[in-house]
């Protein structure tokens, strides 16, 4: 079932014009909890993934829109 | 920290480039406010820092600028020559010697920097507008301390 | 891989209840249960008490039960002001123990949970609450235990929306929760983020951003105008410079001033150097304020000689008195006692350290040293002045002669004096350039941004508004990047549900289809329940059938593994189709826990002990008061008796009793 989610995560990474690295560090963060190798409670851990997936997401930024 | 008012800088702005330090701007203030007893308290946004202590070309000048500075005070708050206890207790509220070449303690300077802040007023009314050259300014300053002190 | 983690029932015990008194336990050994434990209790018994007991122990649901609800499960029969239901679990290897207790009096439950091995550490003081650890409550609440705990009607649960949510259940199985998790601490991100900032949105970004760009467009103004007039001031001084020689090259080519003028410029200019030099001697003595009056002088010395009469600095230092205060006897001989040194501590702050007596002192020698005589240095400096004005009145003279010789040059010149016109009206516009250059040195912040010409007050507040532009568009920019991975994370989770269902759909149908191949019935849609077609509403055993496919394609495989507890599991369902049931029991769950009837043993008990090769429990509870059963329960070994209740572990007694009694509980 975790490949179903996999897939999923990357479908929507896809769907959404993001960069497969985008799927690749959710997808990690996703197997570590799912793991219990991180907690969701650990705010150390949750920021450095945070900012990582802040990096991997592009945005427009044009304010005009 | 001795801190020259920002007037003073644009006071002296068409002279200025004569002067070796910025310093000797704040002395003609310090002076002309220490002669006349102007002090005046500015808010730090409108002075600008300078140097911590005194050049080392006011080496020997600056005590006794110093000196003078304490007479004055010794006047403005009444205190007789006489009076030990009074006189022993404004010079150790005044003067440091951990302050290297500062001399003053930070009270000390503190009350100096209200004297330029004064110093610079008592200018300008002197004089009505900023001075045009250096010798006119040197030649009337030095008219005006004299005839002042 | 993901962990494995495990619930298990290790057993519970009753007292005081409606149903007989009774413990009953699962553990085979300390770290196993039994993979299949079948209870046989009469009707009457308490089944349906014992299976609602055991929901309300597995949810907390009975902290909300009002008093004629307790009351019901008091003892119709000697009944006592007390009872308590208490069920043993493990979780991950830990013990839980869920104790409820009922106090008939006040018609509450209350609870009491420890984890460890030692149900006695219960304060019953001190009501502590349903507080299993936090990892379990995801399936120990009222809406998930439902999907765990069938008290008989299996099927018609799964297949009522009202009842069960299968669609929770599958998300926690297949630990959709983390979708969740990641989309809220993205959330939370934002919301931290945004709290810390001073504008949002898109009207703050819009004003910040006119304010850079005014400020850019204003900057670059100021520099352009700046560099023009600094270009035509370095073109005039050009010319000036050329006009200047061409004036000395005239002048030179004439012979009746050549000489006189070269005298005179020589003159003037070193009477310019003159007054230069006395300019720097003046500035230099006027930074002693005793030159520049007599007063001053005298002012300073009379201060130094009163400071050497009052014997000011004092000859001993602050730093003596520090060090006397330290002694046990004074100077005079006299003992110091605590009392003296605090005296003598204080009064040493009022003398001056030995270093400030040295600043002092060098402030006395000095005054001693450049103060000789007031009078004598005010005399030298105004001696310095005369010469000083002197010097100026000489520079004004030499310039005097020096215009004079160039008028009367300039006079029969017609050329010359047009040249000299135009060297005057250029140092006018040069002083000019450099007057209106002025403004951008103008260090002024009072004004506003169009008024002001500083060129460095406009440089930093474009420095600022840019810095606040970033922050706003930091800000924006982690808006969109949350809506963004908020909206994947969503999708993502919509996208794996649609598939684990859709997959646990055609797995579960594929195994009715050999439950009961001649049947056309089959789970069309798994949403909050299950919903059928073929037959909109089939049979019971159908359902059931249906029920069982579908929770043995649930449990089969995951990582979470909890117990499946039913009411009269093969109820319903026709023979041939018991026994395939049976065969998919070992395969739902690593324990399962079945209150069966007589009438279920012979076609679905016998399969299902062989398809978990014997690995079974096998109880049969039955109230006292029977003796011809209380005299059958005396030839067996494995017997329990409480006050109204008896307990056999036994698979003969299991399978030969035959108890019914007439009355429902």
């Amino acid at each position: 079932m975790l490949k179903i989610i996999e897939d999923s995560i990357k479908n929507a990474v896809i769907e959404s014009g993001q960069d497969e690295s985008l799927a690749n560090a959710l997808i990690a963060w996703f197997r570590e909890l799912a793991n219990q190798n991180e907690s969701i409670d650990n705010l150390e851990a949750v920021e450095r993934r945070i900012a990582l997936v802040m990096d991997k997401t592009r945005v427009d930024i044009n304010i005009n829109d | 920290m001795f801190r020259l008012p920002l007037k003073a800088e644009r006071w002296f702005s068409n002279i200025k480039h004569h002067f070796s330090f910025e310093f000797d701007m704040y002395y003609y203030c310090v002076l002309a406010g220490l002669v006349k007893g102007v002090k005046q308290l500015l808010p730090s946004s409108d002075t600008k820092e300078l140097i911590r202590s005194f050049p080392q070309d006011y080496r020997s000048e600056s005590k006794i600028i110093v000196a003078y500075f304490l007479t004055k005070e010794l006047e403005k708050q009444g205190i007789s020559l006489n009076d030990r206890a009074a006189v022993h207790s404004l010079v150790k509220r005044y003067i440091d010697s951990e302050s290297l070449n500062a001399i003053l303690s930070e009270e000390g300077m503190r009350e100096l920097n209200n004297y330029a802040n004064g110093g610079i007023e008592v200018l300008e009314n002197e004089f009505g507008h900023k001075p045009e050259n250096i010798e006119t300014f040197l030649l009337r300053f030095s008219k005006f301390i004299s005839k002042s002190a | 891989m993901t962990k494995t983690t495990t619930l298990e029932i290790l057993g519970w015990s009753t007292r005081g209840l409606r149903c007989p008194d009774y413990q009953i336990t699962f553990e085979k050994d300390n770290e196993n249960v039994y993979p299949v434990t079948l209870i046989q209790m009469p009707n009457g018994t308490g089944k349906t008490t014992t299976l609602s007991l055991l929901r309300a122990a597995l949810s907390g649901e009975a902290e909300d039960w009002k008093y004629k609800k307790v009351l019901s499960y008091q003892k119709r029969f000697n009944p006592t002001s007390f009872g308590e239901f208490n069920v043993y679990l493990r979780y991950n290897g830990s013990r839980i123990t869920i104790m409820m207790y009922f106090d008939f009096e006040e018609g509450k439950v209350r609870y009491f949970t420890t984890t460890g091995s030692d149900p006695s550490s219960f304060s019953l003081g001190k009501d502590n609450g349903f507080r299993p650890p936090k990892d379990c409550r995801e399936i120990l609440n009222p809406e998930f235990i439902n999907f765990f705990v069938f008290d008989g009607e299996l099927a018609q649960q799964l297949l009522d929306p009202e009842f069960s949510n299968a669609e929770k259940a599958i998300e926690y199985l297949y630990q959709l929760k983390y979708f969740d998790q990641i989309k809220n601490a993205v959330k939370s991100y934002w919301d931290r983020k945004v709290s810390s900032t001073t504008a949002t949105g898109k009207k703050g970004y819009t004003q910040r951003k006119q304010k850079v760009v005014f400020l850019e467009e204003r900057l670059k103004q100021l520099k352009e105008e700046k560099a023009v007039l600094e270009n035509e001031r370095k073109i005039k001084k050009q010319e000036l410079l050329a006009l200047k020689q061409k004036y000395e090259d005239k002048l030179a080519s004439n012979a009746k001033v050549r000489q006189e003028y070269e005298l005179r410029k020589t003159a003037l200019e070193n009477a310019i150097k003159e007054v230069n030099e006395l300019t720097q001697q003046v500035i230099k003595a006027s930074r002693s304020p005793h030159n520049l009056s007599e007063i001053i002088g005298h002012s300073v010395i009379e201060l130094k000689k009163s400071m050497d009469k009052l014997k000011l600095p004092e000859s001993t230092a602050k730093e003596f008195f520090m060090e006397l205060a330290e002694e046990p006897v004074c100077l005079c001989g006299r003992p110091l006692e605590h009392e003296h040194r605090l005296y003598i501590r204080e009064r040493a702050t009022h003398y001056l350290g030995s270093d400030e007596m040295t600043l002092l002192n060098s402030i006395k020698s000095e005054i001693t040293n450049q103060i000789e005589d007031p009078s004598k240095c005010s005399q030298e400096y105004q001696d310095l002045l005369e010469k000083y004005n002197k010097a100026i009145e000489r520079r004004m003279s030499a310039a005097t002669q020096l215009d004079v010789l160039k008028q009367d040059a300039e006079s029969g010149d017609s050329e010359l004096a047009d040249v000299q016109k135009r060297i005057e009206s250029l140092n006018n516009e040069i002083a000019n350039i450099e007057e209106r250059l002025k403004i951008y040195e103008d260090k002024d912040t009072e004004l506003p941004d169009e008024r002001t010409f500083g060129i460095s007050v406009i440089e930093k507040r474009l420095e600022e508004a840019r810095e606040r532009l970033a922050e706003i568009t930091e800000t924006i920019t982690i808006k969109r990047k949350t809506d963004q991975l908020t909206a994947i994370i969503q999708l993502a989770l919509d996208l794996s549900k649609e598939q684990i269902f859709e997959h646990i759909k055609n797995e579960a149908n594929t195994r009715i289809s050999r439950l009961m191949p001649y049947n056309h019935i089959r789970i069309s849609k798994v949403d909050r329940a299950l919903k059928l077609e073929g037959q909109e509403a089939g049979s019971m055993g159908e359902t059931l059938s249906v029920a069982y496919a579908f929770m043995a394609t649930l449990y089969n495989g995951v990582e979470r593994q909890i117990p499946f507890i039913v009411d009269s599991p093969a109820n319903s369902i026709d023979n041939n189709v018991r026994t395939q049931v049976a065969e998919h029991i070992p395969k739902l769950s690593k324990q399962f826990i079945a209150f069966t009837i007589s009438s279920e043993r012979g076609s679905f008990v016998l399969p299902l002990e062989r398809a978990c090769n014997g690995d079974i429990q096998f109880f049969t509870v039955f109230r006292r008061g029977d003796p011809s059963l209380e005299e059958l329960a005396k030839k067996f070994s494995n017997v329990t008796y409480t006050e109204d209740g008896i307990l056999v572990a036994d698979r003969e007694f299991f399978m030969n009793f035959h108890k019914e009694s007439e009355a429902d509980e």
